[in-house]
């Protein structure tokens, strides 16, 4: 696979993958070039992997994450960080950020990256039944929130 | 697997709208940078590599049992791939590949006397052998539609005699009863994705609702006499007994901790597990078939029994988690069966209870191997298999001890 291919062909699931997990898409947007960044220095054992979206949107997941403790730092110490609003935040993605960074990785793979089970565990180190767990606590802990929320 | 509400998160997901791309040339650019600042640092700290390597030995084990792990003096003696063939002899091993996407159906591909020579038999998920080899059973699903939709087929272990026993679109993860006469699956039952447990004969007559959980539903496993069926819903294992429907928790799983993938004694009166404890990782549990006090028994996953009472169970192992395998013996004392740095996927028991199938993935990449090991990790055999990503594998068959 030639890198400008894969690129093209990830860079909005991986984006939308950043988003979900951290407050602005300018941080989003950083974790994301970061993580393609990162893969390019990679490519020559990644393009091998069918699972190559995965490793760059597990590592935009945690860079995004990273950047909102920063972000969340800057604030506490009054450092004006702010970015462009959020422009469809919703209910949705409100009960996403309140999950656990484990269970908000799984789901994130699982309902933007569209991988399997199998290659979720293999992607976050864990056994099947952990994402599983993960997965099924999420959808529990999003449907309370949506149904809360009348949506 | 997908549901109506799986893909309502999914739209609502796929509508974040994304920034216009930054020039794929600034990021190789800054790629190229990372890539040589990663060899000099490759290349200069080797010696603070290693103090650091040897700073960490001695990480506190499991808090539990102690346990003295005793590996195989030397490395496995490999077998040639006819002797592999020989071991099949006249059962089946089935290998079911799979892909990233969840809603495409994987190769089913069979060996053994009954098998079709490592060919492609059919093409779908959740493919499962019958206890005699001689048939298999998968789902199909439809992969182009926004909801979920699969069926149950059943065909001869070669392929032939393909039939679809389920037209309700609904059904899937079809498991074969011991006696190869009935075939339990999954259904899902509304579009806001409640799942039950229907059994079914094998000729796809009498079809039978056994549970009312209305929850999504894992890991069905048949008991050894084929009166019971325990599978997990909300974290928890669940049995029922086929004939009566009646469905009873027999563990109960602490907050933030779930229990997943059952497995069977040889008697039926145990059962072994996979506690999940999140980020704690995972430990392996027993308890009685009827329920009552869980005991761990080691830290690790997967667990499996075999026909002769020991259990195989998965570890994830150094600073890079590659998975090994290991069995627990009926007395408690434990063996490693693989190390290095092939990462270990799926596996069964053969039915003899002496061999290992297992999907491996060599050096921690995702292409695969499929493996043939004695539980004595004495010998290893690889079978023929080509870079798709195998997913599950199974060995089933008669038990012929001058096999």
């Amino acid at each position: 696979v030639d890198f400008e291919d894969f690129y093209a062909a990830h860079f909005e699931r991986v984006f939308r993958a950043a988003y979900v997990s951290c407050h602005g898409r300018d941080a989003a947007l950083d974790a994301t070039q970061e993580a393609f960044e990162r893969a390019y220095a990679r490519w020559r054992r990644l393009r091998k992997e069918p699972w190559a979206s995965g490793w760059v949107m597990t590592t935009a997941l945690r860079l995004a994450r990273r950047r909102s403790r920063e972000v969340a730092v800057g604030h506490s110490l009054g450092v004006d960080e702010s970015s462009a609003p959020e422009t469809d935040s919703g209910e949705l993605l409100e009960a996403l950020r309140r999950l656990s960074e484990r269970q908000r990785q799984a789901t994130v793979l699982f309902y933007v990256g569209d991988l399997s089970v199998p290659a979720i565990a293999s992607l976050m180190g864990v056994s099947e039944g952990t994402v599983k767990a993960h997965l099924a606590q999420a959808r529990r802990a999003l449907r309370k929130s949506l149904e809360g929320a009348d949506v | 697997m997908s549901d109506p509400w799986d893909d309502h998160v999914r739209d609502a997901l796929g509508r974040i709208e994304a920034p216009a791309r930054p020039p794929v040339g600034r990021v190789a650019q800054k790629g190229r940078r990372r890539m040589w600042a990663r060899r000099a640092v490759g290349s200069l700290g080797g010696a603070a590599m290693i103090a650091a390597v040897v700073g960490v030995v001695g990480v506190a084990g499991w808090s539990g049992v102690q346990e003295p792990v005793r590996s195989s003096a030397q490395e496995p003696r490999a077998i040639s791939a006819m002797n592999a063939e020989k071991l099949i002899h006249d059962q089946t091993m089935m290998i079911n590949t799979c892909c990233g996407k969840r809603r495409h159906n994987g190769r089913i591909r069979t060996y053994g006397r009954f098998g079709g020579g490592g060919s492609v038999v059919a093409r779908g998920v959740y493919a499962d052998v019958s206890p005699d080899g001689q048939r298999i059973a998968f789902a199909r699903v439809v992969p182009s539609q926004r909801i979920f939709i699969a069926d149950v087929y059943v065909a001869d272990a070669d392929g032939s005699n393909r039939r679809r026993l389920t037209r309700d679109k609904i059904s899937y993860a079809p498991s074969w009863s011991p006696d190869g006469s009935k075939i339990a699956m999954i259904k899902r039952l509304d579009p806001s994705g409640r799942e039950d447990i229907f059994v079914i004969n094998a000729d796809g007559s009498d079809p039978r609702r056994l549970t009312n959980h209305g929850e999504l539903l894992w890991d069905l496993t048949w008991s050894p006499d084929g009166t019971a069926i325990a599978y997990v819903v909300n974290d928890a294992v669940h049995v029922v007994q086929v004939a009566f429907g009646e469905s009873v928790q027999i563990t109960t799983p602490p907050e933030r901790v779930s229990d997943h993938m059952p497995s069977w004694s040889p008697d039926g009166r145990h059962i072994v597990f996979n506690r999940s404890f999140g980020r704690r990782g995972d430990e392996v549990w027993r308890v009685a078939a009827a329920g009552g006090d869980a005991v761990p028994l080691t830290h690790g996953y997967g667990p499996e029994y075999s026909s002769t009472g020991e259990v195989a169970f998965q570890r994830r192992e150094g600073k890079h988690g590659i998975a090994h395998t290991f069995i627990l013996d009926s007395r408690g004392a434990l063996r490693r069966l693989t190390r290095g740095r092939n990462d270990d996927g799926h596996y069964d028991w053969a039915p003899d209870g002496r061999h290992i199938v297992m999907c491996t993935h060599p050096n921690m990449s995702r292409a695969s191997l499929v493996r043939i090991l004695s539980a004595d990790g004495s010998t290893t055999a690889n079978v023929g298999f080509d870079a798709e990503v195998c997913y599950w594998v199974e060995w089933e068959g008669p038990l012929d001890p001058g096999g």
